[in-house]
């Protein structure tokens, strides 16, 4: 239970870009002219604008990848055409649905059309994510066929059954099916023969022979279909006839099985920045040079510094943070490596080690928190041989999360309110683990003497080209600490 | 799930046989698109050889429907689609204006009625029956006459209501037609009607027709007769001469538009003198069927009033029905109340001098236009559909959903759904455009509104969120110097350049 409240709390979050385009629809669904095609009441069309909205957002392949070892290729201009295969499949399936139901020879021409174009564009950007090794001889183009066949066929047929079932009760079946068989077809450009065959060449490590994960291509047809169909008929029955007033029901259940089917992948590394920071304080009232204060007034002013009152100095620092995915490799990829490879640079810090760990509850990989494990953490005073030095760590965390607010700890001074739980970070010789947040700021001083720096979390990245393969820049390579 | 509720929370659909899908100015949207009205009143030949010549309204010029085709004047239309009710006529549906509930009713335009009359009655009560025909000549000759429906009512009424006396008070103007007792439906086509008497010859015209003059005199009124109806003239049989209506046309589907079948209909009056009492007027009963619908049987003929027995009004009672418009696959599929300006003028005067019972004795002092009050005052409105249930207190309202407190500013959102994406109907032959049809239902207006609630939504969680930082305590850390401010004098600071300007 409780993983499921975490997994619905951060769904949102993950789930942006769909979210945006439901409110987009909600705003200008009305807008759209009642003798449009898209506007019509069997719901056909306006499936299809949402599958091309997905097909441009996130659809992926429903398949396994190239084996790991095996790096792609990419081509700028074949992602764009096989994307445009792929918005141009939802569109050649609805031709050939409307083939069927309403027996339209010009629909079939239009079929036709969008087909071979649909082919012509994939074919041509199919070297985009093409790897090298080719462990079985032959041609991949009469498996192609056969699915683009019987994906047209299936649309035919489906056509044909609303046809049948036209004016009756039973017409959202075809077009539940219709839904299933689109989100079905966007999932299966980059699928390619050659990557199974890999795969099966390669083998599995505990040396099983391997065989293709099917559930996804079935949850694809199976889960928006019946979903739909139980959801119409539901409104049939509950509250009154299906027609295009229910675009927005349609479109909801559409982008909520694109957030379950095509996921979000989880980014290689983020990149982060730090700021150097200074207090912007000073000219306090009270407080007149050369006087002393009374013991019991606290210290205000520029000796404190406030997390939400600095002042930016123009000296930004990179620093690339990986994500690191919780799931065991031999069970999330079970195909045998090819090579030995040499891993990727740990982004090791002197301090500990600097990852986006997994969600504690969900084991879901997330990019809001960096955590570093603390390790050989140098006490905070230190005896030379002729000198002692006092040096201190502490990360100010000016918004505290809902949850920690309702738990009180630590404060600055003794006469100060109690912080919200990890608002206050001392690092000693007892903190082992140190979790860092977007707009945290980071306080090293020596000797009272201290450097600040702000944490700002970046953009992911995912290309694991551009992350490379050397040692990203780290924390230390800027604070100095150690 | 949530999404379907939230589509049924804010829509009407289902609740009653009809739902409201749209109040809109006819006339400003008409005006947006770029056809031509070309309709013109051309009255029904028999009616004008019987009845002599139809005159318009005074101070007008025109007939009200052809006031509403060549979009003289602002008309609130208010359309309602069809939920598996039936057709709808005055004693279905009425609509009224009012502060706190339905004060001054008014009267949306009606198709006009083809009628073969049929009086008949026993031996001896001759003269009954030419009583009663007679009042039926007059009365649809007025209905020819003036493009208006016979309603009945007091004598007072219904002679300024046909124009025959003029308001009340000193001013005789009928412009607009304001200062009449009651408002009176206007005819969207011109009516006809004859009189089947197998047998007898056709009544002789006595006296004039009221041909010298343009505007209405007794003799239009006392020379009335009908004509002997033809042998296809009877109940059932179409039209022989196509008669113009004022055209209505939908958006819901360009091209697509099907005339309402135009059909004779037979009022059937038999008298008989079965009644207790001496004088055919007390023993006189009548039954009266229309198109084979017993609109009352044995009912006495004169009722008693407080001068001489009055004889009841059987033309009043024959139900008239509200303009539809259909679709391909939906015949009767909206029904569309067209109320005139003049009327609204007068509901809104009267409910602002506070006494909506009396007519205003003057009219409008500068030209007004009422429509647009209501449309920015829509909770003025009641369109209320007749109880479904005979248990039900009061005639459920279809406005309501312009009367939404929840949406604190009428932002004129008429058919109470999430996607307000209804068409429209406006009088003209040829459909609006989509374009019109999202100005009448302000779609943009909507959107607007939509993407600005989602965005005050969004703005709501993160604040919501964001509340305990206000409650919260801020961490402080304490230093006894910050390296990283270079010298005050080499920031370039505002100050700092100023200075180094006056040093130079």
């Amino acid at each position: 239970m409780r993983v499921l409240l975490r997994n619905l709390w951060g769904a949102p979050r993950k789930n942006i870009d769909l979210i945006v385009v439901f409110g987009v629809i909600l705003c200008g669904v009305h807008l759209i002219p009642t003798d449009s095609i898209i506007a019509r009441s069997d719901l056909a069309p306006w499936i299809t604008v949402m599958v091309v909205i997905v097909a441009v957002l996130r659809a992926n392949t429903l398949g396994d990848p190239p084996p790991p070892a095996l790096t792609p290729r990419r081509w700028m201009l074949g992602r764009i055409l096989t994307r445009a295969a792929r918005v141009l499949s939802p569109i050649t399936i609805f031709f050939a649905y409307d083939t069927g139901a309403q027996a339209s020879i010009e629909m079939g021409w239009a079929t036709l059309v969008g087909a071979m174009v649909g082919v012509a564009l994939a074919y041509w950007g199919s070297s985009d994510g093409a790897t090298a090794w080719s462990p079985h001889r032959g041609v991949s183009n009469a498996w192609w066929g056969v699915r683009i066949l019987a994906t047209l066929v299936a649309a035919l047929l489906i056509g044909g059954l609303h046809w049948v079932f036209s004016a009756t009760f039973a017409v959202w079946l075809p077009v539940s099916l219709f839904v299933g068989l689109q989100m079905h077809s966007v999932g299966l450009f980059e699928d390619r023969l050659q990557t199974r065959r890999q795969r099966r060449a390669a083998g599995r490590r505990d040396g099983r022979r391997y065989s293709p994960v099917r559930f996804r291509y079935l949850l694809a047809i199976v889960g928006p279909s019946s979903g739909l169909l139980l959801l119409l008929w539901l409104h049939e029955v509950l509250i009154g006839p299906v027609g295009f007033g229910q675009a927005l029901v349609v479109s909801l259940h559409v982008l909520a099985w694109t957030a379950i089917l095509f996921p979000r992948p989880a980014p290689i590394a983020v990149s982060c920045l730090l700021h150097e920071v200074v207090p912007s304080g000073g000219k306090d009232p009270g407080v007149k040079p050369g006087a002393a204060l009374s013991f019991d007034t606290p210290p205000v002013g520029a000796l404190r510094i406030n997390p939400v009152w600095v002042r930016r100095l123009r000296v930004i620092h990179h620093w690339v943070v990986a994500v690191r995915d919780p799931r065991i490799e031999d069970l999330d990829d079970p195909i045998r490596p090819l090579w030995r490879r040499r891993p990727p640079p740990l982004s090791h810090h002197v301090l500990g080690n600097a990852v986006f760990e997994p969600d504690p509850v969900t084991q879901q990989p997330q990019w809001a928190e960096i955590t570093v494990r603390l390790k050989d953490q140098i006490d905070v005073g230190q005896l030379h041989q002729f000198n002692a030095q006092q040096r201190r760590m502490v990360v100010l965390r000016p918004f505290s999360s809902v949850l920690d607010s309702l738990f009180r700890t630590g404060r600055t001074y003794r006469w100060d309110t109690s912080l919200p739980r990890g608002a206050m970070m001392v690092v000693d010789a007892s903190t082992t683990q140190l979790s860092l947040r977007d707009g945290d700021i980071l306080i090293l001083s020596t000797e009272g003497v201290a450097r600040a720096f702000e944490l700002e979390i970046g953009v992911p990245v995912y290309d694991r080209a551009a992350f490379g393969h050397q040692r990203p820049p780290q924390l230390e390579d800027y604070v100095g600490v150690g | 799930m949530l999404l379907m509720w939230l589509s049924a929370a804010f829509a009407s659909v289902g609740e009653y046989s009809w739902r409201l899908a749209g109040v809109y100015d006819g006339t400003s949207i008409a005006q947006l698109g770029e056809a031509e009205s070309d309709f013109v009143w051309i009255p029904r030949e028999g009616m004008v050889e019987s009845c002599g010549p139809a005159k318009s309204p005074d101070g007008l010029g025109v007939f009200e429907a052809e006031a509403v085709a060549s979009r003289l004047m602002p008309t609130l239309m208010i359309v309602l689609e069809r939920n598996g009710g039936v057709d709808l006529g005055p004693e279905s549906v009425r609509v009224s204006l009012g502060r706190d509930g339905p004060e001054v009713m008014l009267q949306p335009m009606v198709e006009p009625r083809y009628l073969e009359i049929a009086v008949k009655g026993e031996e001896g009560a001759e003269r009954v029956v030419q009583l009663v025909r007679t009042q039926l000549e007059t009365e649809t000759c007025m209905e020819h006459k003036t493009g208006r429906a016979w309603t009945g009512h007091d004598t007072a009424r219904i002679r300024q209501a046909f124009l025959l006396d003029p308001p009340p008070g000193a001013d005789r103007s009928r412009k607009f037609f304001g200062g009449e007792l009651d408002p009176v439906p206007g005819l969207i086509g011109p009516p006809d009607a004859c009189i089947r008497a197998d047998g007898e010859p056709p009544r002789a015209a006595t006296t004039g027709r009221g041909e010298g003059s343009l505007t209405l005199v007794p003799t239009d009124v006392w020379g009335a007769s009908n004509r002997r109806c033809a042998a296809n003239e009877t109940a059932g049989m179409a039209l022989g001469e196509r008669s113009r209506w004022l055209q209505l046309r939908s958006g819901l589907e360009e091209g697509v538009y099907r005339d309402p079948p135009r059909l004779w209909t037979a009022l059937e009056i038999d008298i008989s003198l079965d009644g207790p009492g001496q004088d055919e007027e007390e023993r006189a009963r009548v039954d009266v069927s229309w198109n084979g619908e017993v609109l009352f049987a044995d009912e006495a003929l004169f009722t008693p009033t407080d001068t001489v027995p009055g004889l009841i009004d059987v033309l009043a009672r024959v139900p008239y029905r509200y303009p539809t418009v259909s679709t391909a696959d939906r015949p009767g599929q909206f029904t569309v109340l067209i109320i005139p300006d003049w009327q609204i003028v007068e509901a809104l005067r009267r409910l602002e001098a506070g006494h909506p019972d009396q007519a205003m004795r003057t009219p409008p002092p500068t030209v007004a236009d009422g429509v647009a009050q209501v449309l920015e005052h829509p909770e003025l409105l009641y369109v209320q559909l007749a109880a479904e249930s005979p248990d039900a207190e009061s005639w459920p309202n279809l406005s309501a959903n312009l009367q939404s407190s929840f949406y604190a500013q009428p932002w004129g959102y008429t058919v109470g759904e999430l996607h307000g994406r209804t068409p429209i109907i406006t009088a003209g032959t040829e459909p609006p455009t989509w374009d019109q049809s999202l100005r009448a239902q302000r779609g943009h207006v909507q959107a607007g509104v939509l993407a600005s609630g989602s965005i005050l939504f969004v703005v709501l969680i993160l604040g919501i969120r964001r509340f305990p930082d206000l409650l919260n305590p801020l961490p402080e850390e304490r230093a006894h110097y910050w390296p990283g401010l270079e010298d005050a004098a080499v920031v370039d600071t505002p100050a700092n350049m100023a200075s180094d300007e006056v040093e130079e």
